[in-house]
């Protein structure tokens, strides 16, 4: 490169440093260095003169310290002219007297000098040394089990496998489980500045983590006091023994399986499955869908069946109605405007609004079922059970099917025994056939002994009841040949038959 | 709001059926009177009409021929008790689009006011 380009060159350093230290870029000095830096400029701006006058000048180094001590930088200008080379040794000299004694990179000095020597160029803002920072103490800490703020996606390669229903982004756990660990407190280290001197070490920031509703700090570990959701905040994490869904279940929330009450403010959609150890609130319609509950089952709407949703409740059960649905419950059932075609099993009572229609189906209700309308004009085959518990019944018509899948082999045996003459074997089958069928017979007299019978369940239709409805009040049948009005029918004791009482205004 | 028209002269089923779609978000307006149901039909536009089959007076088919006159594009699903019904069949060659069994079925009207 020609003299001239070359002093051109130099002007543009230097300019280009001036304006970016004015705008702060170059590393934070302290205000010890400001009279060095300002030498240092006057240093260079005279050695440029004298290159336009065609002087020589020596190359020299400067070097500027950070204001927190922890950073040393060199600017390294090679020489002009005839004029002497930077000197290793020099720059050594410069550092110590500007006091660095610690983290220095006497490789990188050493580089540093001979690539400005060799090129020519001044090689500015090269870090030479640096200090070691403090690390903060930290204190003791909570710290949140990853697992429960994961959040499961189904963006895996697998998700095309993946059942979308069974994703749910709410964290369930169980009366015990680890929600958070104490981490015990980390020590502060000290620092070393650049010039040799301690740093002293601080505090973090407390964090604010805290444990709340419904945990228990066992030890190390913050554990769940109870079962339920786990929900995480700014500042705390609690389990909460409800579950609110503000809109449908459906894909968004995946099946529902939740230890405490359920509220769902929108619909539970047709294939999904909601189980709640408590009660199970849902404001509208419930289509479709497996569903039980441990306690109360409230909609305010009603349960569509479809000919396969199940709803099995601990408790009451309260619809609308409830539409080709099989339900379970040991309180009592109260749908407003109709039974329609469903199999209803319960402890309790069934029973309509003021205008209620029960037609079609299958209904055991332990202690009577009361409604405005039973049956159709078309004589829809509706079924009323009352007085029985429908476990036992349940039980009983089990007893019942293998006893005549027992009895049908038995004569299968006898009949081949008596053909083909004696076979151990089949003899031995016999014998076996005939003791299952005795402690079948056994158990369900037994059974039968143990019923708890409800005498006193009765069945009412304060509007009419349709001919072709079968009742039968603790096994003792009886089927509506002619519509009845305003009728309740009951269980005459005295002659063992189903009999109709009229209902007084 | 979607709306439904019932003809049936079973009261009990109107009620149920009012009751029911009604705390769903529709609007039903119902008639025990096949004439005046039809009437009410042609009248008025509704997103779906349930007739029932076997009614006094005009019987299913007849109010079905009878909206379609008088409104081609009325959307009218029969509800019968015995599906091999030939009034049912009737109906439906009149231009109801599907047919309900008896008592009703929620489930499918919900489908079907859905489609």
């Amino acid at each position: 490169m020609p003299r001239s380009d070359e002093h051109a060159y130099e002007g543009l350093i230097r300019e280009s440093e001036r304006i970016l230290q004015d705008a702060g870029v170059i590393h934070q000095e302290s205000e010890s260095t400001t009279e060095d830096r300002a030498a240092a400029r006057g240093r260079q701006e005279l050695a440029s003169l004298k290159a336009a006058e065609g002087e020589s000048a020596d190359g020299y180094a400067d070097i500027r310290i950070s204001e927190d001590r922890m950073m040393a930088a060199a600017s390294f200008y090679p020489p002009v002219g005839a004029g002497r080379p930077v000197e290793f040794l020099e720059v050594q000299e410069l550092m110590i007297a500007k006091g660095l004694r610690f983290g220095i990179s006497w490789d990188t000095v050493r580089s540093s000098v001979l690539a400005c020597n060799t090129s020519r160029k001044a090689h500015a803002g090269v870090e030479v040394a640096r200090g070691r920072r403090p690390t903060d103490e930290i204190g003791p800490r909570l710290e949140v089990e990853p697992a429960l703020l994961k959040k499961e996606t189904a963006e895996s390669p697998e998700a095309q496998a993946v059942d979308f229903k069974a994703i749910s982004p709410f964290r369930f756990v169980k009366k015990g489980d680890v929600l958070a660990r104490i981490t015990p407190r980390i020590e502060g280290t000290a620092g070393i500045d650049v010039m040799g001197a301690v740093v002293a070490y601080g505090k973090a920031p407390a964090p604010r983590l805290k444990p709340g509703k419904n945990t228990l700090v066992t030890g190390e570990t913050v554990v769940a006091q109870c079962d339920g959701k786990f929900v995480a905040g700014e500042e705390s994490f609690w389990v909460s023994e409800v579950l609110e869904i503000q809109g449908d279940v459906d894909y968004s929330t995946g099946h529902i399986d939740f230890a405490g009450d359920v509220v769902v403010h929108g619909q539970i959609k047709q294939g999904f499955k909601v189980k709640a150890g408590g009660s199970l609130t849902c404001s509208k319609l419930i289509d479709a869908s497996e569903v039980s509950c441990g306690g109360d089952l409230e909609t305010g709407q009603g349960i569509l069946g479809r000919m396969q949703g199940t709803v099995k409740v601990g408790g009451r059960v309260r619809a609308k109605f409830i539409e080709n649905c099989y339900v379970e419950a040991g309180g009592d059932v109260m749908v407003a405007t109709g039974c329609l075609n469903s199999v209803i099993n319960t402890l309790g009572v069934i029973s309509t609004g003021p205008r209620g229609v029960i037609i079609g189906g299958k209904l055991h209700a332990q202690r009577g079922v009361s409604a405005f309308q039973i049956g159709s004009t078309a004589g829809v085959r509706t079924e009323i059970h009352c007085g029985v518990d429908y476990r036992v019944q349940q039980k009983l018509a089990w007893i019942r099917d293998k006893n005549i899948e027992l009895a049908l082999k038995l004569k299968e045996v006898e009949a081949t025994l008596a053909s083909k003459g004696e076979s151990p074997r089949l003899a031995a089958l016999r014998d076996k056939l005939k003791a299952a069928i005795r402690t079948m017979n056994d158990s369900a007299k037994k059974i039968i002994a143990s019923l708890d019978k409800n005498e006193d369940a009765a069945v009412t239709a304060s509007g009419e009841i349709h001919h072709g409805v079968f009742v039968e009040i603790c096994h003792v049948p009886l089927v509506v040949s002619k519509p009845m009005s305003r009728v309740r029918l009951v269980l005459d004791k005295t002659f063992g038959i189903v009999s109709p009482e009229r209902i007084r205004a | 709001m979607k709306s439904i028209l019932v003809i049936d002269d079973e009261t009990m089923i109107l009620d149920a059926i009012k009751i029911i779609f009604e705390d769903m978000g529709y609007a039903v307006k119902v008639f025990s009177d096949s004439h005046a149901g039809m009437e009410e039909a042609i009248r008025n536009d509704y997103d779906l009409i349930l007739v029932d089959v076997r009614m006094p007076g005009m019987n299913g088919a007849e109010v079905t021929e009878g909206i379609r006159k008088g409104k081609a594009g009325a959307k009218i699903l029969i509800i019968t008790a015995y599906p091999n019904d030939p009034l049912a069949a009737r109906a439906l060659q009149a231009g109801a689009f599907g047919l309900l069994k008896k008592p009703f079925e929620i489930a499918k009207i919900l489908d079907f006011l859905k489609e």
